[in-house]
């Protein structure tokens, strides 16, 4: 019997619904000075792109600022958009560009906040094999912050699109704007450190086979 | 009851480790990895970094939130447009020729009107009176302390008072102004 294949995509959050296609045509028409086209490309990505930028900054505030910052820059290079690529890749590719200038820009203070949260999260679980799957989404998300520090910016972006924002690498490619290859390069670097930090600062979440594996191997 | 779907795991996951599982694949790996605790626990001992694929999505801006920002959006581009509008006036050489034009104009205007004839559009000239004649001194200090505001964009000029008690004027310049 064959296996029937299903593609099960997360439902679209509120706010997300225009159709790629759509998009396209709006932006054309902002392009040509539509402001109320604009307003709607606003109002339609502003939850996609608030919550790439919150995984890619760990901070909700820091992620609406950029994210304005993000559209306006939009707005600003309308008159450059190239409309033979998805509207959503090109705006992510700003998002992404202006979230790696955020992380350089505050290096230091991303660090030492991932480190506190170790010191605050450490020994509260005692090491289980059901550990990792009792962990609510909330406390993977900051154990991921935690995690993420190790990741070069680019490390991160490409993690962070690939794996939680779900897009094909091909599409990543797009938006870092490099090759597909090199997309795959960063995705196994950062799986790597991910999994080296992971181990290291929470080991209680790392299956023991895994870490013994780990260790002969080393 | 073991699924279907739970024999495919290892072959679903060690592709996706080398990033070679197709769009509807990779779907179905984490629709199956969401609903089978069996499987999700099996790929966690496999690849712990699979842990994050379930952090969850940030919470969705609140509707109020959303229009907030949206007009802080609208808003910021409104204020870039009139900024991009005043520095376009400013950088439109048919502006810049139309005011060359109408300040020749101008110009050649009065000098017709004062050679025009019999004297009678003879322009009126201010009274010169030289400081030395009317015993006004000129302390030294009197040349204008200049100070610029960074690159191009204005120039303070400073005239210290001359008497006690009388008010320094400062002078602030725009370059980019046209006159």
């Amino acid at each position: 019997m064959a296996m029937q294949l299903v593609h099960v995509r997360r439902a679209p959050q509120e706010g997300t619904t225009i159709e790629p296609r759509d998009e396209r045509h709006l932006a054309a028409l902002a392009k040509a000075g539509d402001e109320d086209a604009f307003a709607e490309l606003v109002r339609g990505r502003t939850d996609s792109v608030v919550a790439f930028l919150r995984r890619m900054l760990g901070d909700t505030e820091d992620a609406r600022d950029v994210a304005q910052l993000t559209f306006l820059r939009v707005w600003e290079n309308l008159p450059r958009y190239d409309p033979s690529y998805a509207f959503s890749t090109w705006l992510f590719r700003i998002a992404g560009n202006l979230a790696i200038d955020a992380l350089r820009s505050r290096g230091t203070r991303a660090r030492t906040l991932a480190e506190s949260f170790r010191v605050v999260q450490g020994g509260l679980l005692a090491a289980s094999p059901e550990a990792p799957l009792r962990l609510s989404q909330e406390e993977v998300r900051r154990v991921f912050e935690a995690c993420s520090s190790v990741l070069s910016e680019k490390q991160r972006l490409v993690f962070v699109l690939r794996e939680m924002e779900e897009k094909e690498s091909r599409e990543v490619a797009e938006i870092v704007g490099c090759r597909e290859s090199t997309v795959r390069n960063h995705l196994f670097q950062a799986r790597r450190l991910l999994r080296e930090e992971l181990k290291r600062r929470f080991p209680e979440y790392v299956p023991e086979s895994h870490r013994s594996a780990e260790g002969a191997g080393a | 009851m073991r699924e279907l779907a739970c024999d495919r795991l290892d072959d679903l996951l060690a592709r996706r480790e080398e990033d070679r599982l197709t769009a509807a694949e990779e779907g179905f790996l984490r629709g199956h990895l969401a609903t089978c605790e069996a499987c999700a626990a099996e790929a966690l001992r496999r690849d712990p970094v699979l842990l994050f694929a379930r952090a969850a999505a940030p919470e969705p801006l609140s509707a109020e939130a959303r229009g907030r920002f949206v007009s802080g959006v609208l808003a910021a581009t409104a204020t870039a447009k009139a900024g991009r509008r005043l520095q376009r006036a400013h950088a439109r050489p048919v502006l810049r020729l139309a005011a060359s034009l109408l300040l020749a104009a101008s110009v050649a205007g009065v000098w017709l009107a004062r050679d025009g004839g019999d004297g009678a559009g003879e322009v009126p000239r201010p009274e010169l009176v030289a400081a030395a004649d009317e015993g006004i001194r000129t302390p030294p200090d009197v040349v204008p302390a200049v100070e610029d505001l960074g690159g191009d964009t204005a120039v303070v000029y400073q005239f210290p008072s001359t008497r006690p008690g009388e008010p320094t004027v400062v002078f602030v310049v725009d370059r980019n102004a046209d006159i």
